[in-house]
């Protein structure tokens, strides 16, 4: 798995508009712009190929810079196939520089019987850094009744201190399928709020996080379920902490 | 030698720290659904989970403070653990549950050992520390070791889920004892993983998403017997 070039998307702010000074294509994945307004751009991140096999090893590094708005589109989803013994992993690297916001709608990641796929997310804020996140994984095809194995970390950091850490570790069907865990449910969809807190959580999906974020999740049989179930916080912190049209006039 | 009171003391239902509130989501649990026959696979689903996170933190809380070994205690060291405990922590109510129970191990170390530096430390995380970290301090204080205060953590949280079941659902309390009893090599396990732990930014984060979806559910609830 040595030797996979990282995909990078590095937005900078020169003067009040984005330069998009890094869109490398990676060996997986290949970052296209789509668009730049003032401080604010959007980036698609296309798959090189039908995503991910056996041996497959995904990066991709996205660095936000001061005062940028940048938001992440992904056109299609991932779909990782049974991996026949081997194993395919998924790593995203992200830094948001103060004053920065990131807006990352994740398409749905679909882990297939028999992938053996590790997902590792590290976010890192500085001073007044946000980032809005959603990511929604699906354990195995409608037709499938499960998938996997995954395990999928998120680790979080403000300030260089732990925000959220998460080990979700669906490697062992018997504890995955455990009830508090998944319960024998097929998806987990979440949108996190970093680098900023709401007034409150709002309906039962939502939680404040200690730190200075909230995460909105839900535990369904299908992705449309648990999408619908924290659409309304991801529209609600999209337009309360992440609205691009501050950077968008900026000069 | 040491009496070996201070695990027995602390894994008793009896100590006033008030343990009695919480059900160790056992309630929102049934409440969301859960068949009451899949309480045993919850209490090991939770031992592996939430039971490790909270283990080797009461570990590491146990080290900060001087440890089996008697080191000084590391005010910043325990600071850190509680910090990285608290990133794993993102259910709002949760965090409260184990702040209150936190809270009562405080009160408890401060009249016992009121000079203690470790209990000072402990202390300086604020009036309501999270339960594990308090857990650890307040074991490595009254003189229980390393390995005991795992035990210690997760035999309660085991013994919470099986004294809450008593009063939540038709169940035989020798049965609620058996399970209890039948967890023995998975806290075996999650003890020796908790030990291998030596850095707080290396704290086990297992994810129960359904667990932290049912406490939500759980905090506006008006007929509820259980806090959380």
């Amino acid at each position: 798995m040595s030797g996979t070039v990282p995909a990078r998307v590095t937005a900078e702010r020169v003067g009040g508009r984005v330069r998009l000074s890094d869109l490398s294509g990676g060996t997986y994945l290949s970052p296209r712009p789509l668009g730049v307004r003032g401080a604010a751009a959007r980036v698609a991140l296309v798959g090189a190929y039908a995503l991910l096999l056996a041996g497959d090893d995904l990066r991709m590094e996205v660095t936000v810079g001061p005062g940028v708005w940048l938001e992440l589109v992904e056109p299609s989803g991932i779909v990782a196939y049974d991996a026949r013994g081997g194993a395919a992993s998924w790593q995203a690297d992200v830094r948001v520089a103060d004053g920065g916001c990131l807006v990352w709608r994740g398409a749905p990641f679909v882990v297939t019987a028999g992938a053996d796929v590790t997902r590792r997310t590290r976010i890192e804020l500085s001073g007044g850094a946000r980032a809005l996140v959603h990511e929604t994984l699906v354990l195995g095809r409608s037709y499938e009744t499960g998938g996997g194995p995954l395990r999928s970390t998120t680790r979080v950091a403000a300030d260089g201190r732990p925000l959220l850490v998460e080990d979700l570790d669906l490697r062992d069907p018997v504890l995955a399928g455990a009830p508090g865990v998944l319960g024998g449910n097929r998806v987990l969809t979440t949108a996190f709020l970093l680098g900023a807190r709401p007034g409150q959580a709002v309906g039962v999906q939502e939680t404040l996080l200690h730190g200075p974020g909230a995460l909105a999740r839900s535990v369904a049989a299908h992705a449309h379920e648990a999408e619908a179930a924290v659409a309304g916080s991801w529209e609600r912190w999209r337009a309360g902490f992440a609205d691009p049209a501050g950077y968008e006039d900026a000069v | 030698m040491t009496s070996g009171l201070g695990s027995l003391l602390l894994a008793d239902a009896r100590l006033p720290v008030g343990g009695h509130t919480y059900s160790a989501g056992l309630e929102p649990a049934l409440i969301a659904g859960m068949p009451a026959e899949l309480i045993p696979a919850y209490m090991t689903a939770r031992l592996r989970t939430v039971g490790l996170v909270e283990a080797a933190a009461s570990v590491l809380a146990h080290r900060a403070v001087g440890g089996d070994g008697g080191a000084p205690v590391d005010p910043r060291a325990l600071e850190a653990v509680h910090e990285e405990l608290l990133a794993r922590s993102p259910s709002d109510p949760l965090r409260e549950v184990s702040g209150m129970l936190g809270r009562g191990l405080v009160r408890l170390a401060a009249r016992l050992r009121p000079d203690h530096p470790a209990v000072a430390a402990l202390r300086a995380l604020g009036r309501a520390p999270q339960r594990p970290v308090a857990l650890g301090v307040v074991a490595a204080v009254i003189g229980a070791g390393e390995a005991e205060t795992a035990r210690v953590s997760l035999y309660d949280d085991a013994q919470t889920v099986a004294s809450a079941a008593l009063k939540l659902a038709p169940v035989d309390p020798v049965d609620a004892a058996g399970w209890v009893l039948s967890t023995g090599d998975v806290m075996t396990s999650v003890v020796a993983e908790a030990l291998a732990v030596r850095d707080a930014a290396d704290l086990p984060a297992p994810t129960a998403p359904q667990i932290e979806g049912w406490s939500l559910e759980h905090r506006n609830k008006t007929r509820r017997i259980f806090i959380a």
